[in-house]
C-alpha cells in the first residue's frame, strides 16, 4: 500500500500555497502539523482530488488521484462541511454511502454500525441541525469510514472535540493505522504526539521536517533550557532567543526557551517534547541567534 | 435489522467453532461466511438476514465435513478452554461452568446446537426455526426438552 | 466439590442461573484474524444503475408535487372554463417556478456546503448532478409536453399555432429564468442565493403575465420573429451558464479562504 506524491505544487495567482512537495506514504499514521496558512489544508485538498494541482502528481498504489478507483479507496473529512436541511444522522450517512458506491443494505449496516462507534446511535434519527459542533465532527468522522476506506485523510479531526471525545478518537485512528494509510493534519500537537508515528511539519507550503517523534526531536534536544530570571535578564532572554513559554511568577520570570549553548547562569537543560520543536519552528518573533 | 459486524463475526465464530472444534478452520469458515454473505446476489428479506447469515456458515461446515471426512485423525482438536481463577469465587465460577459445559456436551448435538443458538448467540425463535429447518413450534419443545435434561443432569450433580 | 455450608444456597442460585450458565457455555478462545479482517473486507459495489435510480429517491418530493399540481390545475381549467388564449400565458408563467425547483436541486450541493464532501466520493459531485440534472431534464420535458399535449387536444390551440409555436410560448419563460437563475447561482455564493432565485423567478414570472395581459396579439404572427430569436438566445445563454456551473463542480473554487 502505498501513496506517492511527486512534486506536487499549487499556485494561486502569484501565491504558492504548496511548494514541490514529495512525499511517500505507506500504512500507519501520519501527522500533519502546521500552523494556519501552512499550506495543510490545500494539501490534503489536492490528495482527495478535490482541488487540481499547478503541476505535480499523487498516485495511490499505481491509481491516478482523478480516477474513480482512487476515490473508492479514498475516506475523507473536510475542515468543513454542511448537510442537507432535513437529513438526520442516519440519512446523512445513507446518502454518503449511495454516493460511495454501497448498496443500500450493506449502507444501512454499516451507517448503524458507525454511529456506534462515534457515540451518535442515540441521536441517529434526530435533525443534524439540532447538533452540537462536536456531534457534527464525530459524525464527519463516521462518514469518512463508510467505505472501509484504504486512505483516509482527516482535516483537523478534533475540533470541537471534548478531551473524552479526543481520547476516544486517538484509539480509534490508533486501530485503523496498522491496516490502512492515515494522514490527518492538525496545529494541536498533543493529537500528533499519541498517535502519530511519522510526523510531518509543514510551514510555508513545504514539509520542513520528516521523521518519528524521537528523530525529529533530536534537532533540539539538549538544546531546550528552563529558567527563572529577574525582568532585566529575561528582557534580554526573550530579544535574543526564541522564547517556547513564558510565566509571570511573584518576583521572578520562568522563562522556557531554545539555545545552542546555556543561555543564562540559572539556566536547566530540559527534555525537549513536540511542543518545542513546534514553537522554535513557528514562533514569528525567532531572531537568529549566536 | 442490521448486521453490526463486530459482533457477528464472534458469533460465527463460535459457532463454527461448536461444529468443527478447531480455532484455524472455524476462522476460515468464519471469514467465508461473511465474504459470501456481503457477495450474494439476491435480495433477502430484511428480516431473513441473520438466519441467511447462520444458513451460509452452517452450508460452509457440513460441506468441510464433507471433504475432511469425519475422522478425528484429520484435524487437531483445540485443547479444552482453561480457566485460572485464584479466588474461591471464581473457582465456584469455573466449577459450575464446567459441570455445565460438561452436562451440555453430553446432550444429542442437535440440541447443543439449538441451545449455542438461542443461549450464547441469542437469536430469535423464529431465526433459529429458519436456520434449523423446523418449525416454531419444534424448537420451543426441543429447547425445553434440553433445558430439562440439563436440570435433571445437573441436580444429580448437586447443583 | 463444593463445601457442604454452602451447598443450599448454590443450589438456588444454579436452578436460577441455569440460562445465564448456558449464555457462557460455549465460549471460545477469541478469533486471531478478526481485527484484519474487518479492516480489510471489501463491501459489495452498487452498480451504477442502482446509484442512478437511487438519487431519484434523493429530489426533493417539492419536485414532483409541484409538477403534479401544474398538470392538474391545467386540466382543471381545461375542463372547468372555456379555454382561451390566457390560459396559456397562465401555465407559462407558472413554468419557471418548475424551473426554480429544478435548479435548486440541480445546484443543491453548492448551496448547502456539501461540495467538498461529495467531490471526494466514487461518484462525485459532477456526476451526481449531471444525473440530477438528466433526471429533472426529462421530468420537466415530460411535464411540458404533457401539457402541450393537453392544450392542443382540448383546444383550437393547435390549429392556430400549430404543436412547435405552443411549446415555443411556453418554453421561453422557462428559459429565461433557467438562465436568470443559474447566472445568480453562478455568481453568488452564499446563503442567500436561493432568495434572489425566488426573486428572479418571481420577476419572470410576473413579467410573463405582463407581457401577455398588455401587448394585445403577442401570440400571432405579428411577434413571432420576437418569440423566435428570444428562444434561440436564451437557449444558448443557458447552456453556456450550465457549462460554467458544471465546470466549477470539478473542482474546489478558488478563493480567499482556501489557503490554509
Amino acid at each position: 500500500m502505498e501513496l506517492v506524491i511527486d512534486r506536487l505544487t499549487k499556485q494561486f495567482k502569484n501565491k504558492i500555497a504548496v511548494d514541490r512537495i514529495s512525499l511517500t506514504l505507506h500504512e500507519g499514521v501520519y501527522g500533519l502539523l502546521g500552523p494556519n496558512g501552512s499550506g495543510k489544508t490545500t494539501l490534503m485538498r489536492m490528495i482527495c482530488g478535490v482541488l487540481k494541482p499547478t503541476s505535480g502528481e499523487v498516485k495511490f498504489n499505481g491509481i491516478d488521484v482523478s480516477r474513480e478507483e482512487f476515490r473508492d479507496a479514498l475516506g475523507y473529512l473536510p475542515q468543513d462541511f454542511g448537510y442537507y436541511p432535513e437529513f438526520t444522522a442516519y440519512d446523512f450517512l445513507l446518502y454518503l454511502a449511495s454516493l460511495k458506491g454501497i448498496n443500500k443494505s450493506r449502507a444501512k449496516e454499516k451507517a448503524t454500525e458507525l454511529l456506534e462507534l462515534v457515540s451518535l446511535s442515540d441521536v441517529a434519527k434526530k435533525k443534524i441541525r439540532t447538533f452540537s459542533g462536536g456531534m457534527k465532527q464525530r459524525l464527519g468522522i463516521a462518514q469518512a469510514l463508510l467505505n472501509n476506506p484504504k486512505l483516509l485523510v482527516l482535516d483537523e479531526p478534533t475540533a470541537g472535540l471534548d478531551p473524552k471525545e479526543r481520547v476516544r478518537f486517538r484509539n480509534l485512528i490508533s486501530r485503523l493505522g496498522k491496516d490502512r494509510i492515515v494522514l490527518l493534519s492538525t496545529h494541536i500537537v498533543s493529537d500528533v504526539e499519541y498517535i502519530a508515528s511519522v510526523i510531518l511539519m509543514m510551514k510555508n507550503g513545504q514539509i520542513i521536517h520528516k521523521g518519528r517523534l524521537e528523530e525529529i526531536i533530536d534537532v533540539i534536544e539538549g538544546k531546550v533550557f528552563e529558567c527563572s530570571v529577574d525582568s532585566r535578564t529575561a528582557e534580554h532572554l526573550i530579544a535574543n532567543y526564541p522564547i517556547i513559554n513564558i510565566r509571570e511568577e511573584s518576583d521572578k520570570t520562568f522563562l522556557r526557551l531554545v539555545a545552542d549553548k546555556t543561555p543564562c547562569e540559572t539556566a536547566v537543560a530540559v527534555p525537549a517534547v513536540l511542543e518545542d520543536l513546534y514553537m522554535y519552528y513557528f514562533n514569528k518573533e525567532v531572531k537568529k541567534c549566536e | 435489522m442490521s448486521l453490526n459486524l463486530q459482533d457477528q463475526y464472534d458469533k460465527i465464530y463460535k459457532y463454527c467453532y461448536f461444529k468443527v472444534k478447531n480455532k484455524e478452520i472455524a476462522e476460515d469458515l468464519t471469514q467465508e461466511t461473511f465474504l459470501k454473505y456481503f457477495n450474494r446476489k439476491p435480495r433477502i428479506n430484511r428480516g431473513k438476514n441473520l438466519a441467511y447469515l447462520y444458513t451460509i456458515a452452517k452450508n460452509l461446515c457440513i460441506d468441510f465435513y464433507r471433504e475432511r471426512g469425519r475422522s478425528d485423525a484429520l484435524y487437531v482438536h483445540d485443547d479444552k478452554v482453561q480457566l485460572q481463577s485464584s479466588n474461591s469465587d471464581e473457582v465456584s465460577k469455573f466449577e459450575i461452568n464446567y459441570a455445565v459445559r460438561q452436562a451440555v456436551s453430553m446432550l444429542p448435538v442437535d440440541l447443543q446446537e439449538l441451545l449455542l443458538l438461542r443461549y450464547a448467540n441469542e437469536l430469535g425463535i423464529n431465526e433459529i426455526a429458519n436456520i434449523m429447518n423446523i418449525s416454531r413450534f419444534s424448537v420451543y419443545r426441543k429447547l425445553n426438552k434440553a433445558l430439562d435434561l440439563l436440570k435433571t443432569v445437573l441436580r444429580e450433580e448437586g447443583f | 466439590m463444593l463445601m457442604r455450608n454452602k451447598h443450599y444456597n448454590s443450589k438456588k442460585e444454579k436452578r436460577f442461573n441455569l440460562e445465564k450458565e448456558l449464555k457462557h457455555a460455549f465460549d471460545t478462545p477469541p478469533p486471531a484474524r478478526k481485527e484484519q479482517f474487518i479492516n480489510r473486507l471489501d463491501y459489495p459495489r452498487a452498480s451504477r444503475f442502482e446509484f442512478i435510480s437511487s438519487q431519484i429517491g434523493y429530489i426533493r418530493k417539492r419536485v414532483w408535487i409541484c409538477s403534479l399540481v401544474l398538470f392538474m390545475i391545467t386540466l382543471i381549467c381545461l375542463y372547468s372554463t372555456k379555454a382561451s388564449v390566457s390560459l396559456i400565458w397562465v401555465v407559462s408563467s407558472a413554468f419557471p417556478f418548475i424551473s426554480l425547483l429544478s435548479i435548486s436541486e440541480i445546484a443543491k450541493s453548492t448551496t448547502y456546503n456539501m461540495e467538498e464532501l461529495e467531490m471526494s466520493c466514487k461518484y462525485n459531485l459532477l456526476e451526481v448532478s449531471l444525473i440530477r440534472l438528466g433526471i429533472l431534464g426529462l421530468a420537466n420535458l415530460a411535464l411540458l409536453i404533457g401539457i402541450m399535449l393537453l392544450l392542443t387536444c382540448k383546444t383550437d390551440f393547435g390549429l392556430d399555432f400549430g404543436f412547435i409555436r405552443l411549446g415555443l410560448y411556453l418554453l421561453t419563460p422557462y428559459l429565461l429564468n433557467c438562465y436568470g437563475t443559474l447566472f445568480v447561482i453562478n455568481r453568488l455564493q452564499s446563503r442567500e442565493t436561493m432568495y434572489f432565485c425566488g426573486a428572479v423567478t418571481t420577476f419572470v414570472s410576473a413579467l410573463n403575465i405582463l407581457l401577455a395581459t398588455q401587448v394585445d396579439e403577442i401570440y400571432t404572427e405579428k411577434y413571432r420573429i420576437c418569440w423566435d430569436i428570444a428562444f434561440i438566445i436564451l437557449v444558448i445563454f443557458c447552456v453556456k451558464e450550465l457549462v460554467k456551473l458544471f465546470k466549477k463542480m470539478e473542482e474546489l473554487q478558488w478563493n480567499s479562504s482556501l489557503t490554509a
